[in-house]
């Protein structure tokens, strides 16, 4: 699928914008809309996990949508190898659509439960065309065994399985395909914690194996950290914040990644402080990604460094400049830590 | 905005008893085909007043059938047996009077805030409906106090007025009117289920350093229950650890965490993936662990009607021998406080 590919990106997201409309408060006023998707950019290149972090609300999950050609952006273009899958004629999606899959959250909600665990895996087999029974076959059982499964479960139903196992079929359904990229909108949410970790090792064996790249959607800061190489943190439709995995989480810039990783529980019982009535620490408002303005810096409401500048104008999603610390200035891979703000924390520890 | 000019409970007097919640053998059984089943199995334990106790485990463990047993909520096809002392024993209470102690004196939060509170009544209504209830005010009085909580709560009259409706506020501010609920009557005991769940990090943080705050300026006791290491460590002075309807490990939380003395502890905190540092840096020497990967504890929770006569842990834990599965360990102390119910625990420390 993947074999006549002379550059390396895989992915290429230039500038999504997608809005939904609003239903109207009153009869006759206009419609207000809702920007899901604000220029997002960003490359996936082949053999990579791209994280995506930020609350709910944020477009993640549009983002996901987006890619999979399952809604289409208003402007902007998204590029699969090399083709634009929303400028793509049904029948030229269909062929596209193989080299491109996607697990969902919920493994309950995702799988039929009226159709055998064989005919759910074996479905998306029907965008490689004809097919005869015996390969059709063989192909299930070895994606059922790819994830670990036995290829006698073919002929079970999902409600025999468990929750765990469920997303390993909802795996090998994705996978029977041999996509180049896999889109996975919070894979292990709705799992059990020992449970997760088993369908987490599953996914980057999966990637060693076969060279799949991910884009991986999860709020949870700890296993973006632990499953890709590059992550953007978005907020409100734009992304915020991006670049290499350790050297953004090591290093974050924006004050919202900052806010994020702080209000991470953490696994040490030293943490715990008895909050006092009259702590002074600011406290962050809630977030209401529908009332926003366009103009200026989406997270100037809840933002502690905030000035008058963010309010007005938009800061620009950009590379950190070398000068900001000199501890930062000698590691290559800051060149690609991009953050959207007038005052990244590095800029503020050297002042 | 939360400064406490008054206390909404007055405070007992110190000399009360120090253990305000004493639980003994509490089991609950249900009928399945395979005959009497045991959802909860002989849980002891004791909550002092003005502490706070985490309660964790995975699905299925029984948490949340713990926190409905002490409340009286319990399924019709479920029996509780044993005892919950508070003040008097909790399950032979008839249910008259346990009315007037459910929401008056142990108030629960609950997971989802949307479907904790009712979608057709105003915020300020459902909060005065409690003080109605149990503190007999007039209609304009609750409605004055709820005012007064909604604002120790965090949500102001002046930006939030009484008669929004939760579909109107954001999942964060719904989870503050379902805990302006639980602590309108002023309770001595707050049982928190999952209370944080279903919101954002961020939210989360200001939920539980709500809590906290509440609990610690009233003098109430808390029960956080939560599948969360890292909200358990934060938050809460002991710790149980439950799997599969049992408790496995209790003690201080520092205790708890400076041992991971349970097989299935220290399993559990391994397979959680630190935004800090990894996994090899964890320096954890547990039989799971392989490097860049993430320890797993292999298998999953068994069912209800699959646990074993012995620990319900043995088929997936890494100690377990022949005994494992055919006896039932008792609770071996490890130190002040701390225990686990293992043959062979870990006795080195983390």
């Amino acid at each position: 699928m993947n074999q006549e590919k002379t550059d390396t990106s895989l992915l290429e997201i230039r500038k999504v914008v997608r809005e939904y409309i609003l239903p109207r408060q009153e009869l006759f006023s206009p419609a207000k809309r809702f920007r899901a998707l604000d220029g997002v950019s960003l490359t996936v290149n082949s053999g990579e996990s791209f994280g995506i972090v930020g609350e709910s609300g944020c477009g993640k999950s549009t983002l996901a949508r987006t890619v999979m050609a399952l809604e289409a952006p208003q402007s902007g273009e998204i590029c699969f190898q090399g083709e634009n899958l929303h400028a793509l004629k049904a029948k030229e999606l269909r062929r596209v659509r193989g080299g491109l899959q996607m697990i969902f959250q919920d493994p309950y909600g995702s799988l039929d439960p009226r159709q055998s665990v064989g005919k759910i895996v074996a479905e998306p087999l029907s965008l490689l065309g004809e097919m005869t029974f015996k390969k059709r076959n063989e192909m299930v059982a070895e994606a059922l065994d790819n994830v670990g499964l036995s290829p006698n479960d073919a002929a079970k139903f999902p409600h025999e399985f468990s929750g765990g196992q469920r997303q390993r079929i909802a795996i090998a359904r994705a996978l029977i395909t041999r996509p180049a990229l896999i889109v996975a909108d919070e894979p292990v949410s709705a799992l059990d914690v020992s449970v997760q970790a088993q369908v987490l090792n599953l996914m980057m064996d999966l990637r060693d194996r076969h060279g799949l790249a991910y884009l991986f959607i999860s709020h949870d800061l700890s296993i973006v950290r632990h499953m890709t190489t590059k992550v953007a943190v978005m907020y409100a439709g734009r992304i915020v914040e991006q670049g290499p995995t350790q050297t953004l989480f090591d290093h974050a810039q924006h004050p919202y990644t900052r806010a994020l990783l702080a209000a991470v529980p953490r696994t040490d019982p030293s943490r715990k402080k008895r909050k006092s009535a009259n702590s002074s620490e600011p406290k962050m408002p809630v977030p209401n990604f529908e009332s926003l303005s366009t103009n200026g810096c989406a997270y100037a409401s809840r933002c502690p460094l905030v000035e008058d500048k963010c309010r007005n104008i938009s800061p620009v999603l950009q590379n950190i400049k070398a000068g900001f610390s000199a501890g930062v200035e000698n590691n290559p891979q800051t060149i690609d830590h991009k953050v959207a703000c007038y005052k990244p924390h590095t800029a503020l520890a050297t002042s | 905005m939360l400064k406490s000019s008054q206390p909404l409970r007055n405070h007992t007097s110190s000399h009360a008893i120090l253990n305000l919640l004493t639980v003994n053998n509490l089991t609950v059984s249900t009928e399945h085909k395979s005959g009497s089943i045991n959802i909860l199995d002989n849980l002891n334990f004791k909550l002092e007043r003005g502490k706070s106790l985490g309660v964790v485990g995975e699905s299925g463990c029984g948490k949340s059938m713990m926190a409905f047993a002490i409340m009286g909520l319990l399924p019709d096809n479920m029996t509780a047996s044993g005892e919950v002392q508070f003040g008097g024993n909790l399950l032979s209470l008839p249910e008259k009077e346990l009315c007037q102690i459910r929401g008056n004196k142990i108030s629960m939060v609950f997971q989802e805030p949307m479907s904790a509170l009712n979608p057709v009544l105003p915020i300020g209504f459902q909060v005065a409906e409690s003080l109605r209830l149990h503190k007999n005010l007039s209609r304009h009085q609750a409605q004055q106090q709820a005012s007064k909580v909604l604002d120790r709560v965090g949500l102001p009259t002046q930006q939030y007025s009484r008669s929004l409706y939760p579909h109107q506020l954001s999942g964060g501010q719904r989870q503050r009117v379902v805990i302006a609920i639980a602590m309108a009557c002023g309770p001595e005991l707050i049982i928190a289920d999952e209370p944080t769940t279903a919101l954002d990090v961020t939210i989360q943080a200001q939920i539980l350093a709500l809590i906290a705050e509440l609990v610690y300026e009233e003098n109430m006791s808390l029960i956080l229950i939560t599948h969360d290491l890292g909200v358990v460590a934060e938050n809460t002075d002991q710790m149980l650890v439950m799997y599969a309807g049992r408790i496995v490990e209790r003690g201080p939380t520092n205790k708890v965490f400076e041992n991971l003395a349970h097989p299935y502890t220290r399993g559990l905190f391994a397979s959680i993936p630190d935004a800090e540092i990894t996994n090899t840096e964890k320096g954890l020497e547990t039989e799971y662990s392989q490097t860049n990967r993430l320890s797993t504890i292999p298998g999953r929770v068994p069912e209800f009607w699959e646990r074993s006569k012995g620990c319900t842990f043995a088929e997936r834990c890494s100690r377990s021998q022949a005994n494992c599965s055919s006896q039932l360990p008792d609770e071996i102390r490890l130190g002040t406080g701390h225990s686990a119910a293992c043959f062979f625990p870990y006795k080195q420390k983390v």
